[in-house]
């Protein structure tokens, strides 16, 4: 594995949480109602 | 709509952007041509058989030469897979009417195992750096899952 792989897959890994914070905030009130 | 579901939907579309474009650019292979004619030698990275061959002065703008570059290419064409490298002679009808042998060597397919890249010291493939970046990765989702996820 070289250097630029190991950053690309942490910054992939970055933008996939990004990403599923982001579902996860615009989903929230749909599956709180299932939660609570 | 508000002003924060906006701001997740463009966050969202923002990372899948650029969660894109990493994704081509992770694909990306490199090719280094030796490129020997009778006029000049040279070095060229170019990454179609269109460019290659232009660079070598394969025109295909005149009449005479019109599918010089499509019979080129069609004999080498591109891209390759790693590790495939050819080396072939092609005689080539030059504008000025001189006639021309252009030899291009695939000199080296620069792509992931090769390590040949810009940014490229090798990591050691030792499993304690595999687990320290797979821990950077898992750090590195949660940040950006509590960055979003709060916003």
């Amino acid at each position: 594995m070289t250097v630029e792989q190991a950053v690309g897959a942490i910054l992939i890994c970055w933008l996939w949480g990004l990403g599923c914070g982001a579902i996860f905030a615009l989903f929230r009130n749909c599956w709180s109602r299932w939660i609570n | 709509m508000n002003r924060r579901f906006v701001r997740r939907v463009l966050v969202l579309l923002l990372s899948a952007l650029v969660g894109a474009l990493l994704a081509g650019r992770s694909d990306a292979v490199e090719y280094r041509w030796q490129v020997t004619t009778g006029a000049r030698d040279f070095v060229t990275s170019e990454p179609t058989c269109e460019k290659v061959a232009r660079a070598a002065g394969m025109l295909n703008s005149n009449r005479e030469a019109t599918n010089i570059i499509p019979s080129f290419c069609s004999v080498n064409p591109l891209p390759l897979t790693v590790g495939q490298s050819f080396s072939v002679n092609y005689r080539v009808v030059t504008p000025a009417s001189s006639v021309t042998g252009v030899q291009v060597t695939l000199l080296a397919v620069l792509a992931e195992e090769q390590g040949a890249m810009p940014m490229t010291a090798v990591l050691e493939t030792w499993s304690y750096q595999r687990v320290l970046i797979l821990c950077a990765c898992l750090l590195v989702f949660v940040v950006g899952f509590n960055t979003t996820r709060a916003l």
